[in-house]
């Protein structure tokens, strides 16, 4: 298996990796306060990917990783976008009084 | 976790990497679980969002993104403290490791006291779908509108408001079950540290499969924020404690 043999990354990589994502938390809610309006989920959906990519690839080892690690994150996400597609295909194209 | 009592190798791997990396297998696909598990209550929130989006705006823009802010901050610390715990298990540093679990665990309860101190302040304000959100705030001698009054005079549907706050209390309840589980489980983490279970390191991977899920959780927490505090506009005069 190609995983990684337990070597760790540095602190450094990590004290750098928790700025990046502390900056985006304050630009989250920079935005916030910016009055985008409802194109603003846009800004925070990129804020949130880009924060969950630097977790995941740095604090949760996918750096390095084997390639069955990456391929359970890939299934998860592949499962995910089945849900959301699917679900939101049905309900958003009932006529129901929800409109 | 190991059933070999002269070692730390199970009698069922082969080798010790097999072991450690089938550990972070198993966490990883229980992650995949609960990322279906929390998908469920997005796609029902991007549903109705997508349904009422005045009404979604105006009830974010009521949350209290101070304190939002402030349980990211802290949550992603312990994310943070957690990662260096895996590190002092992989070198053998004993109080290291000991410490870094510690300040996770206080982060972590230090999220849930402002969560708390939140859903205080919501109560206050009668955020809370129902009766209460229909009820003027009384203040000693004067009396605000109540949230319902507030969607009026905004031209938004009270009622679909309270759908909004319906999926806050839901979303944020399910994050913090999630918070109380992980706490669980990091405190036994430090307990097996205090009886020396992770002297040996190669047990640091016991320490990396629980931060994986802590991570996760922490994951979880910046879509919540994204999706429920940073969506409505907001004004200095809401960042108050």
């Amino acid at each position: 298996m190609n995983e990684h043999s337990g070597a760790q990354p540095s602190k450094t990589s990590y004290f750098t990796v928790f700025l990046l994502i502390a900056g985006l938390v304050f630009l989250a809610v920079g935005v916030s306060f910016a009055e985008l309006g409802p194109s603003a989920v846009y800004a925070n959906l990129l804020i949130a990917g880009l924060q969950s990519c630097l977790l995941g690839y740095f604090f949760m080892h996918l750096k390095g990783a084997g390639q069955l690690t990456w391929l359970i994150v890939g299934a998860g996400l592949f499962w995910l976008a089945i849900l959301f597609a699917l679900l939101l295909t049905d309900y958003l194209t009932r006529h129901i009084a929800a409109y | 976790m190991s059933t070999d009592s002269s070692g730390v190798l199970a009698h069922h791997f082969n080798n010790m990497e097999q072991q450690q990396s089938t550990a972070r297998l198993g966490m990883w696909m229980f992650l995949v679980t609960e990322a279906l598990f929390f998908g469920g209550i997005f796609v029902a929130y991007t549903a109705y969002r997508i349904w009422y989006p005045e009404a979604f705006l105006a009830g974010s823009a009521k949350l209290n993104v101070l304190i939002g802010g402030i349980n990211s901050l802290l949550l992603l610390t312990s994310s943070l403290t957690i990662t260096l715990a895996i590190h002092a298990a992989h070198e053998g540093k004993q109080d290291a490791l000991k410490r870094w679990l510690l300040a996770t665990i206080l982060l972590a309860v230090a999220f849930l006291g402002f969560k708390a101190r939140e859903y205080y302040l919501d109560y206050e304000e009668h955020l809370i779908p129902g009766a209460l959100f229909s009820k003027p705030i009384s203040e000693g001698e004067h009396t605000k509108p109540s949230p319902a009054q507030d969607c009026e005079k905004d031209n938004v549907s009270a009622e679909h408001v309270q759908l909004f706050f319906m999926f806050y209390y839901c979303m944020t309840g399910l994050h913090v079950l999630h918070m109380l589980v992980g706490i669980g489980l990091i405190s036994w983490l430090y307990l097996l540290a205090q009886r020396g279970y992770f002297k040996p390191p190669e047990r640091y991977v016991y320490v990396e499969v629980t931060s994986l899920y802590w991570h996760f959780v922490d994951m979880m927490w910046f879509f919540l924020m994204a999706l429920l505090y940073c969506a409505g506009p907001h004004t200095m005069a809401q960042m108050h404690l």
